[in-house]
């Protein structure tokens, strides 16, 4: 079975409710912008393939599911991620606080090596903003991050954050495998993930079935 | 926002976010009902079925429940779902304890009093406030915990490794999964399964008092590996070949008791004269196993806590063979699915399972409140529009009937159904564990240096495997061909997951005892560490302590000091129990009829039943709605925005990808209406291995397939 893709990259977005997870979610999934999301509903994740210096990368980009709301986002959520977004909202101080309390979480529960990003949302609504992009990326220094400003709904800087970051894990991965091989170590598409699905349908031919005995 | 969204009613409360009660919330939300999870613990899985670092552990068996509150809405403002952020969050150790802080009742009925407000609905106000039972006064599983710090021999190997905590997976109640299993099937069926990363269990072992010194003995698996045993004679080889297709005949009709026409009628009058009689008796005196086979189909297949000569262990029923039969199935039928071991072990421990059904449940809109400080349950003694439909008039006038409950800040969560795990609304006084039929399970955890297993002997296994699969090719030209991965490649003994089953007596065990050793495949330790599980049950009032139970076994298998052993050294070690099934659970407190309470789940064999309790459950809530049917592909869900200038105003546009075939698109105002449209779609085609696979290098973790 020919793979559609070279690489597979989990990302996920984090961050206070309200801030545009979803919307950015959407701006770069399917390049739409819809106000009225309720909170995150029924949204588990989203996918876009893009390719990058000659090979395609499938994102998977996963939604907190409004998990986030409580702070009671599960640890699983975090397993396998390779690279997480921050999002806040310029137009709400406390947001952008809690990047803090977000980054320390995330170092607690997802993978050391986890390329990590932050993103001031809204930036089109400069009447009500309070956080400044300077203070944006004073934050991103201290954690020696990338920063970007977007906005889901004015279709600023979404695509640029996304590609950037997948170029960095990217980075990373090739960094790691000497020679280049995307099949090895970190990247997920690799050979023996492949092996993995098929070795799981593989035994389903006697569906029901007592297999090995007889 | 997040207040209002509270004070609207739900149609099920979920209290614990154990096995049970979270399949059951995934199954509300999923069938579109408001669904309301808490959890005073500020972990998923609750104390028993948790899953911990090795900080973490430490407070879970032993847990400090202060003698007074300290102001808790300001220590921990996370606790109360007004605050949506909060400090407590990012340090879990300080958060665990003050987790465990409840307020007194006098204190919590203060409180909420002095902040009490109206509900937003029209609920009747003749509702009772019950307090909840402090903390330190709650019923608790876990008892006896000893945690004993390495001797300073091994003190320099396990400093480091302390260091890496949270690398550490420690599973209060570890359980291996049967490949076809219930769960395992509803795992797939719901589509859960795509949050999660199971590892095949490498191997099945048993363990025997002699030879001394010998390692555990693979169980034979496969027909290959049944022949090419040398263990066996031609006649042990027969006898135990004729009772494993006599138990595939049954198969199907264990399944569907209701058909018994494609079952050969001598197996049925076999199974039908025996089906009530011990199974020990029956494989002696009817099947004549040898004492050598007898050995490995009781305690290795069928797990039985029995003696082999049919003494009874204890005053428990003796195993029936309609019940033999049937896990002897269930093994038989999980081989070759996943690998050539009938096991499948969830990474990142257990409660990675209670996660992935909560992650559904959040997804369909459940809203989830951890560190949840609950005041008091809301009772109404008197007929409301809350009740339940189905309970009775003239009950409800008499019995009293929740309707929610108010927390330590005052704000009311409403709905007509409770489904709680009983660690978080029993009195620990409600819980007889003195009670003569009160069944704990006794647990010990040991971190250790290296395997049990020598490296030379898996060698010589995995050559075996080898040679089994190039010298009978027409043997196995079927399905056990393709389940055994041959080659087998060398793997290092560290690495892999074995299961070893103990059997009653053999290193002085009163009970069978079920070991799981943990390499670097389960994820469950830092490099240079394994991880070794022992389980057994037994009557409360019989054994109490799990030091002296394992005793005979970890002397057997393991050194506590002197790092240049020949036998794995101790690093770490901690003892306790966990109390599996109380009888008395549910009579001695006065339960409202509209409030479930889960059976607390410890032992190894229950972890296949959580589907049908969960299923039990949610039939009994929500008669007649489908229970947790597939979830939607996020692939296949695209949504429609009509314009970008005039957004804000228009209802979502829910259309099914084109992609997938030439499914209808169907449009909607409602974005769950939208998403449950799509369950049309087929099951989708993505392994969610894939993903998976990032997190860990160089091993394939099994993804679930999907159905066919």
């Amino acid at each position: 079975m020919a793979k559609a893709y070279d690489y597979l990259f989990k990302l996920l977005l984090i961050g206070d409710s309200g801030v545009g997870k979803t919307c950015v979610l959407f701006r770069f999934s399917d390049d739409a912008f819809n106000a009225t999301f309720i909170s995150t509903i029924g949204i588990d994740f989203k996918i876009r393939t893009i390719e990058l210096d000659g090979k395609k990368i499938k994102l998977q980009i996963w939604d907190t599911a409004g998990q986030e709301r409580f702070r009671t986002i599960t640890t699983a959520y975090y397993r396998g991620a390779m690279g997480i977004m921050l999002v806040y909202d310029v137009t709400q101080d406390k947001t952008f606080e809690n990047i803090k309390n977000w980054i320390r979480n995330i170092e607690q529960h997802a993978s050391e090596d986890v390329e990590k990003m932050i993103l001031g949302n809204k930036c089109d609504v400069d009447d009500k903003r309070v956080v400044t992009k300077e203070r944006g990326e004073q934050l991103a220094r201290e954690y020696n991050v990338r920063f970007f400003e977007t906005s889901a709904k004015a279709n600023i800087n979404v695509e640029e954050a996304f590609l950037t970051i997948a170029r960095d894990i990217k980075k990373k991965i090739d960094s790691k495998a000497p020679g280049g091989a995307p099949k090895a170590g970190g990247a997920p598409a690799s050979s023996s993930t492949i092996k993995a699905g098929a070795g799981g349908a593989q035994p389903q031919k006697k569906s029901g079935g007592f297999c090995s005995i007889l | 926002m997040a207040d209002s969204e509270l004070e609207r009613p739900f149609d099920v409360i979920v209290l614990g976010t154990g096995l049970v009660e979270s399949i059951v919330a995934a199954a509300a939300a999923r069938a579109g009902k408001r669904v309301l999870h808490l959890d005073p613990n500020n972990y998923y899985g609750g104390a028993a079925g948790g899953s911990f670092t090795l900080d973490e552990l430490g407070q879970v068996l032993t847990p400090e429940w202060p003698a007074s509150k300290t102001s808790s809405s300001t220590a921990a403002p996370s606790a109360s779902p007004a605050a949506g952020s909060s400090t407590t969050d990012d340090k879990p150790t300080t958060a665990l304890t003050e987790a465990a802080c409840v307020q007194t009742p006098a204190e919590n009925a203060d409180s909420a009093s002095s902040i009490l407000r109206e509900p937003a609905s029209s609920q009747p106000l003749e509702l009772e406030r019950r307090p909840l039972p402090a903390a330190a006064d709650r019923f608790y599983p876990i008892g006896n915990a000893v945690v004993e710090q390495p001797l300073a021999s091994a003190a320099d190997i396990w400093a480091p490794l302390a260091r890496q905590s949270r690398r550490f997976t420690l599973d209060v109640s570890p359980r291996g999964l049967f490949s076809r299993s219930r769960i395992v099937e509803l795992l797939i069926s719901s589509n859960v399964g795509r949050y999660l990363e199971f590892k095949p269990v490498d191997q099945m072992c048993f363990a025997r008092s002699e030879p001394a010194g010998e390692a555990p003995q693979p169980v034979p698996c496969s027909r290959a590996d049944v022949f090419s045993s040398s263990a066996f004679g031609m006649l042990d080889k027969r006898v135990l070949m004729k009772l494993l297709s006599f138990c595939v005949a049954l198969g199907p009709y264990l399944q569907q008791p209701t058909d018994a026409s494609q079952v050969d009628p001598d197996v049925l009058a076999e199974f039908t004269r025996f089906k009530d009689t011990s199974l020990v008796q029956w494989l002696r005196a009817e099947r004549k196993l040898s004492p050598k086979l007898l050995y490995i189909v009781l305690y290795a297949i069928a797990a039985v806590d029995e003696s082999s000569t049919g003494e009874p262990l204890s005053s428990r029923a003796a195993l029936t063979v309609e019940q033999g039969v049937d896990r002897l199935c269930q093994y038989l039928s999980s081989l070759g699915r996943y690998s050539r071991t009938p096991m499948l072990w969830s990474q990142y421990g257990v409660a990675e399972l209670s996660q992935a059904f909560c992650r559904l449940c959040a997804v369909f809109a459940g809203t989830y409140i951890l560190r949840a400080d609950l005041a008091s349950m809301l009772v109404s003694s008197s007929a409301s529009p809350s009740t339940p439909a189905d309970t009775c008039a003239t009950e409800s006038v008499s019995s009293p009937t929740f309707a929610g409950f108010v927390d330590t800040e005052g704000h009311h969560m409403l709905a007509p159904w409770l489904v709680a795990s009983p660690e978080h609304v029993l009195p620990a006084s409600a819980v007889a564990r003195d009670h003569p039929e009160a069944i704990v399970t006794l647990r010990a955890i040991l971190v250790t240096n290296r395997s049990v297993f020598p490296a030379v002997g898996l060698k010589d296994q995995a050559a075996g495997d080898a040679s089994n699969a190039a010298t009978e090719p027409g043997a196995e030209e079927s399905s056990a061909d393709s389940a055994t991965p041959a080659p087998a490649p060398p793997v290092n003994p560290d690495a892999r997951i074995s299961f070893v089953c103990i059997p009653p007596d053999t290193y002085g065990n009163r009970h069978l005892v079920h070991m799981v050793e943990l390499g670097a495949n389960a994820g469950a330790a830092p490099a240079g560490a394994m991880v070794v599980h022992l389980t057994c049950q037994a009557f409360a009032s019989q054994l109490t302590n799990p030091r002296a139970a394992f005793g005979g076994i970890v002397a057997h298998y393991f050194d506590h000091n002197a790092p240049s052993s020949v036998r794995p050294v101790v690093l770490w070690s901690a003892y306790f129990d966990v109390l599996t099934n109380a009888p008395a659970v549910a009579a001695q407190t006065d339960t409202p009829a509209n409030v479930i309470l889960c059976a607390p789940m410890a032992s190894d064999s229950s972890i296949q039943n959580v589907a049908e309790e969960a299923r039990a459950i949610f039939d009994r809530i929500f008669p007649g709605e489908p229970f947790l049917p597939a979830a939607p592909n996020p692939e296949d869900i695209t949504w429609d925005a009509p314009s970008e200038a005039t957004s804000d105003s228009t209802a979502l546009d829910s259309t099914l990808d084109a992609a997938s075939d030439a499914a209808p698109a169907s449009s909607s105002t409602d974005p769950t209406a939208a998403v449950l449209a799509s369950d049309t779609i087929p099951p989708p085609s993505v392994a969610f291995g894939e993903v998976a696979a990032s997190s860990s290098d160089a091993v394939s973790p099994t993804s679930l397939p999907e159905p066919n």
